[in-house]
């Protein structure tokens, strides 16, 4: 038989027991904060991996700086934290950025050079946790209670700034203290920040340097295209104007042409006028002929088998009265004299539309020689009675060009030719082939050309005429036009003996002077 | 005449629906503004009804409420501080951790209200005023989501049955004790853009079309040879343990240090209270647990919860098997109840005892996981907890007060 227990054994039993449960209660719990530490590290240092990889994006040391305090916050479970950065020149620390103080309370104070070396900072120095008193300097009017305070340095050992978290008086009891186990990780933070910072500069150097040089080369196309709008602008300009003295040039050419034809219609329509008065004529002297062989015939018309004798008496007696045969040979003469005017009529009005050629301003193969024929023809009033023209004409071939201007160009030369004879005197016109060219030679007799006034004899608006009697355009655009031809006018001159006008001008176009 | 889809979308419109979000930003403007971004996800705006909002302690949270408003200006906006948030990617306990569930819907299947409770107060005369408040703005209320303050609410019992007084015994209460970061120093409550130190938030839904799954586990061991009699009590504070101080005896049972605090005492142990037998098998346990929630200047303690003479409370240990057991116990039984639909939104109130001070954080994480993988089936679904300073869960259909438990309310159609 087992005997029971006592009282004083169960009790034992009881303590050990008890004991037992308490002994690993307290275990347990310490196995729990152990690895409450673990967590905590494993988390701070998954925290500074995420910060890298943060703040590698940073655009600016604003973004920088904002992105490290919030991740000190972050890793480091503190209410607020600060980013300073040391200027060397002045000997301070300067507050960059903050995160988690009162706005009316940051740090918005600076650290100056006496408190710097008094925590040994600018040479290495370490991570060191602070109480802050409410009335010490510097941080005792933002409320802070502790702080931990790390420096950081470039990469040649200067110091570069401190990194500082922190709690506050208020709410320092929702916090984890600031204990010295916090200082290897955040040692570890702030290496890890300086060297983040240290190619953060670098690279804001190098995007530095990328940016100016933009901004030299976006300078330089600034000027280069506003060099260029300038040209432009005067290129559009130059095109107007061209325009315009274009468009001078065909009113100019169109007034020369106007005025040539003023000239020459006094002389057509006299030259029109008298064969016109010949027909005039003709055709009333015929009318009358005409109705006296009518009262013949009607005499003839009237004639029976009964009344013969009679009426061919009449007929006899009216031929005798009116002189029968003289009329009819008048007759003949006036169809003749009709048809002369009507002929010399078709070949004015045939030369007028062969100089004129207002439908033939393209380019196209010509006959020089009927170009020139139907000038003379409209200068014939200028000439005739006073001017012999000798044509020495040779066999040309049709030539490339544009006829209503090559014709204006001969009107031009011919009639200043006929202008320079004072009298009596012999315009001499020669064409012959050289080469790929033909050349049409007009001399005349006149008083030639002084030396001085040869070199501006094709200037515009120069002219030797009187005032109202010329342009001063017709050699300036006769020269235009065998330009234009690609061709060349010469002239040849000797005062008293008369002048010689030479054109050459290519069979083809295409083919230079 | 509407088509069918557009019957459906009239249909939709008139329900409430959920979305959620949680963030670890410091900065209180962009972690509430990222929040909201990634909760209506999808959506065309920003714009929804009410946002409830779980905030770490160490916010600035003027700051989260402004922002909030400027980004949803129509929103109402609830909720509090605790000691971490439980968002869809699991919990989250650093001092700026911060979630929010958002809903959308009409007004009326909603309501809010607060109280300023700092002054102290009487639990059940409070809670009574609350759900009266409550039930006038909107009486056709079927769901309370209850957030009131660790410090002026205990023993807390009472304020449940002053909210079953006047909407029955029955009706669902969700929710917690908020808390700060388990340091037991403060809360804070928020309520449209006022910050109330130490009040409380009640958020009534009135969405007939709602359905529920609550479960609750706590998985610890109890130590039925470490049983105390409570000789001397008044409401949650405990006098004397066998005829003894009862700070005292805690001592010396547990060899606590004379410098010992109550949360000392909490992270190392409990108490256990039996259950009613008939309780028993659905919460999977013959004891609710109650944590030491102060220490007084005599040597008594508080208790959340009404204690009386004559009762038995036993200490309790901690053991992440059980708790492991326990919540894939809930799930499955979830699961079962749910079958193929799907969850509209899930709420999970976790005690901050099963939070950092008393697990690591791969023992955290796989509780949390343990209930989200089988009830989220790999899908987006929106889901907001908080660690809380003791939480509501149904029991015998009734919602009763829990300690160092995980407590799950699963909304469904």
């Amino acid at each position: 038989m087992e005997t029971k227990p006592s009282y004083d054994e169960l009790k034992t039993r009881c303590d050990g027991f008890q004991a037992q449960v308490i002994r690993f209660l307290k275990v347990e719990q310490d196995l729990v904060d152990a690895r409450g530490k673990l967590d905590r590290d494993l988390s701070r240092f998954r925290s500074i991996q995420a910060y890298s990889q943060k703040v590698i994006s940073a655009e600016s040391i604003e973004e920088f700086a904002n992105i490290t305090i919030e991740s000190v916050v972050e890793t480091f479970e503190v209410e607020c934290s600060a980013f300073l950065l040391y200027d060397k020149a002045k000997n301070i620390l300067t507050v960059q950025s903050y995160f988690g103080f009162d706005d009316e309370t940051y740090p918005g104070c600076q650290l100056d050079g006496e408190w710097i070396s008094a925590k040994g900072f600018l040479k290495k120095g370490k991570v060191i946790i602070e109480q802050v008193e409410p009335d010490s300097n510097p941080f005792g009017k933002t409320g802070l209670y502790k702080i931990i305070l790390s420096p950081y340095y470039d990469e040649d050992g200067n110091f570069h700034g401190i990194l500082i978290g922190g709690v506050s008086l208020l709410k320092r009891a929702y916090y984890d203290e600031i204990t010295e186990q916090l200082i290897p990780s955040f040692m570890v933070f702030t290496q890890q920040m300086s060297a983040m910072l240290q190619n953060f500069e670098a690279k804001r150097f190098l995007d530095m340097k990328v940016q100016e040089r933009t901004a030299q080369v976006m300078q330089q196309k600034k000027e280069i295209e506003k060099i260029n709008e300038v040209l432009t602008s005067q290129k559009e300009e130059l095109q107007k104007t061209l325009e315009d003295l274009k468009q001078a040039e065909i009113q100019l050419v169109q007034s020369e042409k106007m005025a040539s034809l003023g000239q020459l219609v006094a002389g057509i329509a006299h030259e029109i006028n008298n064969p016109v008065n010949f027909i005039s004529a003709g055709v009333d002297s015929l009318t009358t002929n005409l109705e006296e062989i009518k009262q013949v015939l009607d005499i003839y018309h009237k004639v029976t088998t009964k009344n013969v004798g009679e009426k061919l008496k009449e007929v006899w007696e009216l031929k005798e009265r009116i002189g029968y045969r003289e009329t009819l040979t008048e007759i003949n003469k006036l169809i003749e004299s009709i048809k002369n005017g009507t002929k010399r009529t078709t070949e004015i009005v045939k030369g007028l539309r062969t100089f004129s050629r207002l439908d033939e301003d393209i380019l196209k193969t010509a006959d020089i020689h009927e170009g020139i024929d139907s000038t003379l023809i409209l200068l014939h009033n200028k000439y005739k009675n006073r001017i012999e023209v000798v044509k020495n004409y040779c066999d040309l071939p049709q030539v490339e060009c544009y006829p209503g201007q090559l014709n204006q160009v001969f009107m031009n030369i011919l009639s200043n030719a006929v202008d320079a004879i004072d009298d009596k005197g012999t315009i001499t016109i020669g064409t012959s082939v050289r080469g790929d060219h033909v050349q049409i030679s007009i001399i005349d007799s006149g008083q030639g050309i002084p030396q001085e006034l040869r070199k501006k004899i094709f200037d515009p608006f120069f002219t030797t005429k009187g005032v109202g009697k010329g342009t001063g355009l017709g050699l300036s655009i006769s020269q235009s036009i065998i330009e234009k031809h690609h061709g060349r006018i010469e002239i040849k001159s000797k005062p008293g003996e008369g002048a010689e006008f030479i054109i050459m001008l290519p069979v083809r176009q295409g083919i230079n002077a | 005449m509407h088509t069918c889809k557009e019957w459906a979308i009239i249909k939709l419109q008139n329900m409430l629906q959920f979305f959620s979000a949680s963030t670890n930003i410091v900065n209180s403007k962009r972690a509430i503004t990222e929040c909201l971004k990634n909760a209506l996800r999808g959506e065309p705006d920003l714009h929804c009804d009410l946002i409830i909002i779980y905030s770490a302690i160490g916010h600035n949270f003027k700051d989260l409420l402004s922002e909030a408003g400027k980004l949803s200006p129509n929103a109402r906006l609830a909720g509090c501080t605790g000691a971490g948030v439980i968002g869809k990617s699991g919990p989250d306990e650093s001092i700026k951790a911060l979630g929010i569930m958002v809903i959308k819907g009409p007004p009326e299947e909603f309501a809010l209200v607060h109280k300023e409770t700092k002054m102290g107060i009487d639990p059940y005369v409070t809670s009574v005023e609350m759900a009266n408040d409550l039930k006038k703005i909107n009486p056709d209320v079927n769901i309370i989501l209850f957030l009131p303050s660790f410090f002026e609410w205990m023993p807390v019992n009472e304020a449940l049955d002053g909210i079953k007084s006047v909407f029955g015994k029955t009706i669902p209460i969700m929710g917690g004790f908020s808390s700060d970061n388990s340091k037991g120093i403060n809360c804070f409550h928020f309520f449209d853009d006022k910050v109330v130190e130490r009040g409380a938030v009640m958020i009534g839904f009135a969405d007939q079309t709602i359905k529920i799954i609550n479960k609750v586990t706590h998985g610890f061991n109890v130590i039925e040879d470490l049983s105390l009699t409570v000789t001397k009590a008044m409401r949650g504070r405990i006098y004397e343990f066998n005829g003894h101080p009862a700070w005292d005896v805690l001592e010396e049972t547990l060899g606590l240090p004379e410098t010992a605090s109550w949360l000392d005492l909490t992270i190392i142990s409990g108490f256990a209270v039996k259950l009613p037998e008939e309780l028993q098998e659905e919460y999977g346990s013959k004891y609710i647990l109650y944590i030491c929630a102060g220490k007084n200047a005599d040597h008594s303690i508080e208790l959340p919860v009404t204690c009386h003479k004559g009762m038995k409370v036993m200490l309790t240990k901690r053991d992440e098997r059980m708790m492991f057991d326990g919540v894939d116990r809930m799930a499955r039984s979830i699961m079962d109840t749910l079958g193929e639909k799907r969850p509209l939104a899930v709420f999970q109130m976790d005690c901050g005892m099963r939070g950092k001070l008393t697990l690591n954080k791969i023992d955290k994480d796989e509780i949390v996981n343990r209930l989200q993988s089988p009830i989220c089936r790999n899908e987006d679904i929106p889901w907001l907890g908080f660690y809380c300073g003791g939480e509501f869960g149904m029991l015998g259909r009734q919602s009763l007060f829990h300690n160092f438990s995980s407590s799950i309310f699963v909304f469904y159609r």
